[in-house]
């Protein structure tokens, strides 16, 4: 499995869950989550990639997810 | 506080946004305004502008106009004019379905409409219309 395919594992089980390895997650949160680790917790999604790019400066790795229920976004047009 | 005022087609509105990329320069796309378009993402953009991807946002369901597992990025966007900057989320995909018109490039949704006090269309008093976003009160 990639890193990415291991962080959006853990992306989906926070989401299902709002917990992982007895953490709570609070709904608007905005977690860094890098090889399938939770590395930073955050109030916005703008701190958040500044917390991800002082430990990992690649763009390809790493995640940033705004913890919410599992949502579609509907495009409309 | 102020407006910014854009342009609007016969076929909907458009807006100038700034992006800022991976090098630290600007990417300015006119988008369509999509208040139509909901959920936790605010942008659709082409899925090759792999310059103002900034991170990975994990997959995201899309239903609509566009059907499936996409890619999403965190993109840092502005509107100067307004002295507007944010970190959001980007859907990165393939945007040939959208059918946009004339010099858009993207769609803008509602979550990125809502970061402002005022936003939609008016008639001016040359009878054209524009569209405007606002951080007055």
């Amino acid at each position: 499995m990639s890193e990415q395919e291991i962080n959006q594992q853990l992306a989906d089980t926070i989401c299902s869950r709002f917990e992982w390895n007895g953490k709570q997650f609070k709904e608007g949160e905005c977690l860094v989550l890098l090889n399938g680790e939770v590395v930073s917790i955050t109030d916005s999604l703008s701190d958040a990639l500044k917390a991800l790019r002082a430990i990992e400066p690649n763009v390809a790795k790493g995640m940033v997810l705004e913890v919410a229920e599992p949502v579609i976004d509907v495009i409309r047009r | 506080m102020a407006n910014v005022y854009f342009q609007s087609l016969d076929q909907g509105d458009l807006i100038l946004v700034e992006f800022l990329t991976t090098e630290g320069g600007i990417r300015p796309m006119t988008m369509l305004v999509d208040s139509g378009y909901c959920g936790q993402s605010s942008f659709v953009v082409p899925s090759n502008e792999r310059s103002i991807f900034l991170a990975p946002a994990g997959v995201g369901y899309t239903s609509g106009a566009i059907i499936g597992n996409q890619e999403r990025g965190l993109v840092i966007c502005r509107v100067p004019q307004v002295v507007y900057e944010e970190t959001m989320i980007a859907i990165f995909a393939d945007t040939t379905s959208l059918s946009l018109p004339g010099p858009a490039e993207g769609l803008v949704g509602l979550r990125f409409l809502r970061q402002f006090n005022r936003w939609g269309a008016e008639r001016t008093s040359e009878k054209t219309w524009r569209f405007f976003l606002s951080t007055d009160s």
